[in-house]
């Protein structure tokens, strides 16, 4: 698409000059204590914590959205679905904001074609929780139906400064004809990267 | 400096939904017949070993350490720590 990418191992450093930062989905540490709790404290997010005060867009997907809220660099918490077991299927979810720069390139309430796979995706928010993210429009993305019992639906936020996205469903599963199904495209998320970060100009 | 056992219970708020505690208490011990229960929470226990001098100082301690490194999410989580 355009990016030159690094793979950045949890224990080393972040490279200088890095335009984003990508917290892909899978396991870290088993989900042992809680999903994204021990990760949360490797040496990396020391310096995503940085970057992210610096308004780098960093995004963090499915265990990387959980990393990112056990880390405290977005609200709420991520617990156990409703029916307690692993997921894995195709959804909906609809933009609510599309002024971040994960998601400028979609339409405010349109619909996305995605999978989910987790144990642990259970969006709470508590009420004082809800009302910074109502007000500040920190809810990015919403499931059409409620599928596991998050509130409000919710499938995916940003912090108040939105350079900091994190959601539950995968979109670098919905990118490409070949993993996906005809009417499954989430590439405008990685595109809306390429636009913000300037690497598009290649 | 002698050691002493620690329980740190983490728990589910009250005012959030425990889905495991329910399906326990619908599924298998009200299905029993044992209509006379009727809540039933479940929670995480850590054990820990710890040098201090006295058992108030290593609950003291493991607190800290708890809500230093977030063992437990105050958002949604109680947490109670104890020794003998």
């Amino acid at each position: 698409m355009g990016f030159e990418v690094e793979y950045v191992w949890h224990e080393h450093r972040l490279p200088s000059g890095v335009d984003l930062v990508v917290l892909p989905g899978g396991f870290s540490y088993g989900d042992r204590l809680r999903a994204g709790a021990i990760a949360a404290h490797s040496p990396v997010i020391r310096d995503i914590r940085e970057l992210g005060a610096s308004r780098t867009p960093i995004i963090g997907i499915c265990n990387g959205f959980q990393i990112l809220v056990e880390a405290g660099l977005l609200p709420g918490a991520l617990l156990l679905n409703d029916s307690l077991s692993f997921m894995c299927k195709w959804t909906h979810i609809s933009v609510e904001n599309n002024a971040t720069p994960f998601t400028r390139l979609f339409e405010r309430g349109e619909q996305i074609h995605i999978p989910v796979a987790n144990g642990q995706g259970r969006y709470y928010a508590d009420e004082a929780t809800m009302r910074e993210l109502t007000d500040g429009n920190q809810i990015v993305f919403r499931y059409a139906d409620d599928i596991n019992g998050s509130t409000m639906q919710i499938a995916g936020v940003c912090n108040s400064e939105r350079n900091i996205v994190g959601m539950m469903p995968h979109p670098e599963r919905a990118s490409e004809p070949e993993v996906g199904p005809a009417d499954s495209d989430a590439s405008p998320i990685f595109r809306s990267l390429l636009q913000e970060s300037g690497a598009a100009r290649q | 400096m002698p050691v002493f056992d620690v329980r740190v219970t983490i728990a589910n708020k009250q005012s959030l939904p425990d889905p495991e505690g329910a399906t326990i208490l619908q599924d298998l011990v009200r299905r029993n017949n044992n209509t006379d229960v009727t809540e039933i929470r479940t929670a995480r226990l850590l054990k820990f070993k710890v040098s201090a001098p006295t058992a108030q100082d290593a609950c003291k301690n493991i607190s800290e350490m708890c809500r230093e490194l977030r063992i437990y999410n105050p958002l949604v989580s109680e947490v109670s720590v104890e020794s003998d």
